[in-house]
């Protein structure tokens, strides 16, 4: 479900979840679409055999791919994802029932936009977290721009801490 | 995560790979043009079903211009797989695997990766890379095995107007394993 727009942004607030059934579709597409050849991403023998990887998995641009697209998903088409950081601490491969949760955890208001700081881990169906990411986002302000119309200098992207914006939103 | 504090050069590492650490060492070339069809293939790939990203009236109307998933930075990177003149183009990330083969470490991992998303890519843009070693660990052995950390940092620019585009940290483990 979509946030509300122009609403300011609440910590602690969780986003609804997304679960996604991971195929070998998903981690060659994800490879292809990244030109990424190596094959971790595609050669299940190799994997196995040479890497002792229990599949393929996918790789690094395609999970920021998938962050970021749950990110949106709750934020609706203004939000502008400026920063993403992961840790990849389990490979995510074919079988996997992947859910996707997210929480705000920060939230600040910019010269033109909410900033706002997601975490996010992407578990799978044994409630093992396989990457636990974050997001930076900028949301519009009602009767502010748009920040996907924001360039250059209008568009500092703040740290990770959001420590030179102003007091948190709520 | 990535953070921004830079360890001590170790003292075995080359003085050529020392005297790399926090200068671009490698520059990927040629550009990588964005296109609309790898465009398309990425947001397939990840199901990402967001109007601003497919629909051009949307992209008009919230952002003026049609811009690419900002999430696909680092495919800009990346060349294609074969070229018509017979020569192997760079490989993504070039640095690391002659980092690999230097040190004679057979496999990597990537832990960490942060990327930053400033001007937006669009359709045509042509994007350059550079790329730095921004830090180096000593050999440590752990249970993967025996190896080094490293990070490079990496920034994308525009080539037309050296616009930034972003920037990408991206930690390695690479290592042999224990014979």
């Amino acid at each position: 479900m979509m946030r509300p727009a122009g609403t300011p942004p609440i910590v602690g607030t969780a986003l609804p979840t997304r679960t996604v059934v991971i195929s070998p579709v998903h981690i060659v597409a994800g490879a292809i679409a990244t030109r990424d050849w190596r094959p971790q991403h595609h050669d299940r023998q190799q994997c196995v055999e040479v890497y002792g990887l229990p599949d393929i998995i996918m790789n690094t641009p395609t999970q920021a791919g998938w962050i970021a697209s749950y990110a949106t998903l709750w934020s609706g088409p203004p939000g502008r994802v400026a920063r993403i950081g992961f840790q990849m601490r389990r490979p995510i491969i074919p079988g996997l029932d992947l859910t996707f949760s997210g929480t705000i955890e920060a939230a600040r208001e910019g010269e033109a936009c909410w900033w706002t700081r997601l975490a996010i881990a992407l578990t799978d169906g044994d409630g093992i977290v396989r990457t636990e990411s974050r997001a930076l986002i900028a949301l519009p302000r009602a009767g502010g721009p748009q920040p996907w119309r924001l360039r250059g200098a209008d568009f500092p992207v703040p740290s990770w801490d959001l420590a030179e914006l102003r007091e948190p939103v709520a | 995560m990535i953070e921004r504090r830079r360890q001590p050069v170790p003292g075995d590492l080359p003085p050529d790979i020392a005297e790399m650490v926090g200068k671009v060492a490698m520059v990927m070339a040629p550009a990588v043009t964005a296109d609309r069809t790898q465009m398309t293939a990425f947001l397939s790939a990840v199901e990402d079903g967001n109007p601003l990203l497919w629909d051009e009236g949307v992209a008009d109307e919230l952002a003026g211009e049609t811009v690419a998933p900002p999430a696909m930075l680092s495919t800009f990177m990346r060349p294609g797989r074969w070229l018509p003149d017979g020569q192997a183009p760079l490989r993504a990330m070039e640095l690391h695997y002659q980092l690999k083969e230097r040190f004679g470490l057979a496999l990597a991992i990537v832990g960490d990766s942060e990327v930053a998303m400033f001007d937006p890519v669009r359709p045509g843009d042509r994007v350059i890379t550079e790329i730095v070693l921004d830090e180096i660990g000593p050999e440590i052995t752990n249970r993967l095995g025996t190896g080094r950390k490293w990070t490079l940092l990496l920034r994308y620019l525009r080539e037309c107007d050296g616009a930034l585009l972003g920037t990408e940290g991206i930690r390695f483990f690479s290592y042999n394993r224990p014979s």
